[in-house]
């Protein structure tokens, strides 16, 4: 079983592309202000459908996070147990990620992380690491 | 305005029921909440169903008014997965309220356990996830509701055995039905001990997965005649915030405040007044940041009033006395309705070796995906 990857087409594509390049970008409302918690194909707040990428510079907060022991689907017995944060960036928007550290306790809620990126199964995925 | 009555509840026996279907188990939850209403197919003209992830089916409540012979004035199914089964009872209301319908059969179930294999129910539900953000990481509802723990644990300082006292307590009332699927009894250490899920979610901090059905019908009260055995819908409210974990608007902060609010408001009681509580309790963090959100404790001291035993039989509000969805049985959208249900049985002092005395009013709440729909209701039991 392979694991699930996201769709490279549609609204979010061109986070996935700037994926590639090792840039992560975000939606930002134009008409209201709104930074989109992920990308959508309208504003989450007003609807408008006037929204422009912006570049993150990939610093975050660690909102939550947990250790993953049981896997979600077979795809993901062989990673068990994986640290799994929902990291607020310093833009406004969120990302759900892998926290990849050697050290347990540098994990923490409020905890700072740093984006980067790594290749799985072909694509370019987010992930964070402890600032 | 017409009242709205609940007129008959039942839930089939609940578990590993080898060789069950979803049709099956809705067909005779159906005909035991018939029969406890005192009411034959031909009286029923609404009927609401929710959905079945064994047999998936895009009309699943015509398919059942097919096979049960019903052929109902107003009929559909509804999704909003744990809420589900109390939203069905608010939409009730109101088509009796509104006239519509006299007499309304709400139907749930699912054979998730012999149906379906653990893999394929835990992957089932990771489809609540968002499937290019959330999904794709390694997202599970056990893992969701453990980020919300952490959060939680944070900003309040609930701790991992105030959570393990739920689930002790869960299996307290547990074993005072006869029918429940989990009645050894269990300690804190047991839960401490049982393996991770996801941290700091135990395996015991968790809902049980289950077959079993539940039904209930929601009548029209007959102006000035009150049935001996009818419960009253005094109140009901709803709050919706988001779906994904990723776009919950607060950690701490839910959409069950607004619908217990609501409820209570429309009730003309507060949480004070209720002697009895049947609250989703799919993790046992769920069943804590719920009762903190609703007013039943102050937020930070849910933990502490389980330690004590504040939610057993003889406790200041005994919940979830059937042993909820940890210890009785979660079979899909009939989880929900298992609260609905023991909250009948409690009004109506049919709950035996359960029965929290002088029952007269009861609080249900029903909670779908990460604590993202709510819906509350206030019961009255017959005078």
């Amino acid at each position: 079983m392979t694991r699930p990857m996201p769709r490279r087409e549609g609204v979010a594509a061109p986070f996935w592309d700037a994926a590639e390049r090792k840039e992560l970008i975000y939606q930002l409302c134009t008409r209201c202000g709104t930074v989109q918690t992920y990308p959508r194909h309208r504003c989450g707040k007003c609807l408008s459908g006037d929204l422009q990428w912006r570049t993150s510079e990939g610093r975050g907060r660690i909102m939550t996070f947990t250790v993953v022991h049981r896997s979600p689907s077979p795809a993901f017995r062989t990673m068990v147990p994986y640290t799994l944060g929902l990291i607020e960036m310093e833009e406004g928007f969120r990302l759900m990620i892998p926290i990849l550290t050697d050290s347990r306790d540098r994990v923490r809620v409020g905890g700072i992380v740093r984006v980067t990126f790594a290749v799985h199964e072909g694509m370019s995925l987010p992930e964070a690491r402890p600032a | 305005m017409p009242r709205a009555v609940i007129s008959g509840a039942f839930d089939t026996a609940v578990g590993n029921l080898p060789g069950s279907t979803c049709m099956g188990l809705h067909l005779d939850a159906a005909a035991g909440a018939l029969t406890d209403a005192g009411l034959e197919t031909s009286d029923i003209d609404g009927v609401l169903c929710a959905y079945s992830m064994t047999e998936p089916h895009p009309m699943l409540a015509s398919w059942f008014c097919e096979q049960s012979g019903i052929s109902p004035n107003f009929c559909t199914a509804l999704q909003s997965g744990g809420a589900t089964a109390c939203i069905m009872l608010m939409q009730a209301a109101a088509l009796i309220e509104s006239g519509q319908c006299r007499h309304v059969l709400l139907v749930t179930g699912d054979n998730r356990l012999s149906g379906m294999s653990r893999d394929g129910a835990v992957a089932a539900l990771a489809g609540f996830g968002h499937p290019d953000f959330e999904v794709p990481f390694g997202i599970s509802i056990p893992a969701a509701y453990a980020m919300i723990t952490r959060a939680y644990m944070a900003a309040y300082g609930t701790t991992a055995e105030q959570l393990a006292a739920i689930a002790v307590e869960h299996r307290r009332h547990a074993a005072r039905h006869p029918k429940a699927q989990m009645r050894e009894s269990i300690s804190i250490e047991d839960v401490l001990a049982s393996r991770y899920i996801a941290e700091p979610l135990h395996l015991l901090d968790c809902c049980l997965i289950s077959d079993g059905a539940a039904a209930v019908v929601v009548s029209r009260q007959d102006p000035g005649i009150r049935a001996t055995r009818d419960v009253a819908i005094l109140g009901s409210g709803q709050g919706h915030t988001h779906e994904h974990l990723i776009a919950m608007p607060r950690m701490t902060e839910f959409g069950c405040a607004k619908s217990a609010h609501t409820a209570f408001t429309r009730a003309g009681v507060t949480a004070a007044d209720i002697d009895v509580a049947e609250i989703y309790d799919s993790f046992t963090i769920t069943l804590l940041v719920e009762l903190e959100s609703m007013g039943f404790f102050k937020k930070g001291q849910a933990g502490f009033a389980a330690v004590e035993g504040q939610l057993g039989l003889e406790g200041s509000l005994p919940c979830n006395t059937h042993g909820g969805l940890l210890s009785y049985a979660h079979s899909g959208a009939a989880g929900g309705m298992f609260h609905i249900v023991e909250a009948v049985h409690q009004l109506r002092h049919e709950a035996d070796m359960r029965q929290v005395r002088n029952a007269r009013l009861a609080f249900i709440h029903g909670d779908g995906g990460v604590l993202s729909a709510h819906c509350s209701h206030v019961l009255e039991g017959p005078r």
